[in-house]
């Protein structure tokens, strides 16, 4: 057994031992909960800040972030064309609290969008994207935990994630007029 | 199943936004956007309506639904989040408008972008805005209502 598997299998020992554990583990490896807690965190920064530059910082953080999201996804969605790798709970006897999802377990994706997400925000405000570095990181163990992804998986997509995260980063800086032009309209209409 | 989920996530969406709303507009001191006149019960109100809106939505169903049966897929989270999101921010200025009326009734302090809701309320700060952009009529230069003009001495 490939040392991805046994971490998988060791791991998935856990369901079923604790009923309080197998709730948080439901919850955790929702498609619905983390990343709305997440959406919801960006929402929250585009408003925070000491003051209108920092403010400013996060909004520009939160617009990398969506676009970051877009993009991991659609570099998933392009690996899945060329790469298959069964899931874990159908090559090994796996407890799963989630349905059986029947794509490709090798990128994760939730680990791309939200690591993607999560550093998009980490590369203009260090301190404010922490709490999302740790929702990120908690929905890939969750993922291993339930059996959906590999280790490999849950780090491939993470590491997608955090490419693409840089590359919008930069790729704003070249288009910073526009950047520039969405803040100034919502500042107009005393939205940012 | 797809009719009352994708419903029951609108809903999630935008009384948990309508909370965080309540609770960022408290810690910033945002007053034009609070939906009740004190700081300390509109960041409570907020927490109850982001705790409230989770608890409902993952205690009251089974809500770990796939997308093909029912759920909702990445884009349609996307578009229903940003759909709950807009419907949120939209009530929560015009009912914090109608909550404040009196906020920013005298002179409005020229802030830009959102610090200007820390004195006014939303409508009275957008139609500040549109009185400082819109062209006077036989001018073709805009004015900034009530400012004096270096220029002509108005």
């Amino acid at each position: 057994m490939s040392l991805d598997a046994e971490i998988v299998t060791w791991m998935n020992q856990g369901i079923g031992m604790s009923y309080a554990l197998d709730r948080i583990a439901y919850l955790l490896v929702s498609d619905y909960f983390l990343p709305l807690l997440m959406s919801l965190w960006g929402v929250g920064l585009w408003f925070h800040g000491a003051d209108a530059a920092a403010r400013g910082a996060n909004q520009r953080g939160v617009l990398a972030s969506a676009i970051s999201l877009g993009f991991a996804n659609l570099a998933v969605l392009l690996l899945n064309q060329h790469f298959f790798r069964d899931r874990p709970f159908v090559d090994h006897d796996l407890a799963n609290l989630l349905y059986a999802p029947t794509d490709s377990s090798f990128p994760a994706n939730p680990s791309a969008v939200a690591f993607g997400f999560a550093m998009a925000v980490w590369l203009k405000n260090r301190r404010d994207a922490a709490p999302l570095l740790i929702l990120a990181a908690l929905w890939s163990l969750a993922r291993v935990y339930n059996g959906l992804h590999y280790p490999s998986d849950v780090l491939g997509g993470a590491l997608i994630g955090v490419a693409v995260a840089c590359l919008v980063t930069v790729g704003m800086r070249a288009i910073d007029p526009v950047t520039v032009r969405v803040l100034d309209a919502a500042r107009r209409l005393h939205l940012a | 199943m797809t009719g009352p989920f994708i419903l029951d996530y609108f809903i999630l969406v935008f009384l948990a936004a309508s909370g965080l709303f309540q609770i960022v507009g408290a810690y910033r001191g945002l007053a034009g956007i609070l939906l009740l006149r004190r700081r300390s019960w509109s960041f409570l109100l907020g927490l109850v309506l982001l705790v409230g809106s989770f608890t409902w939505f993952f205690l009251s169903d089974d809500r770990n639904v796939p997308d093909t049966a029912g759920g909702l897929n990445g884009n349609q989270q996307f578009a229903y989040f940003f759909a709950g999101l807009a419907a949120a921010l939209s009530s929560t200025l015009a009912i914090a408008s109608l909550v404040n009326r009196r906020l920013g009734a005298a002179d409005l302090p020229p802030e830009p972008g959102l610090d200007a809701l820390k004195w006014s309320n939303y409508l009275r700060a957008l139609l500040h805005t549109w009185r400082q952009v819109r062209p006077r009529s036989g001018s073709s230069a805009p004015s900034v209502a009530g400012c004096r003009s270096p220029n002509t001495g108005e």
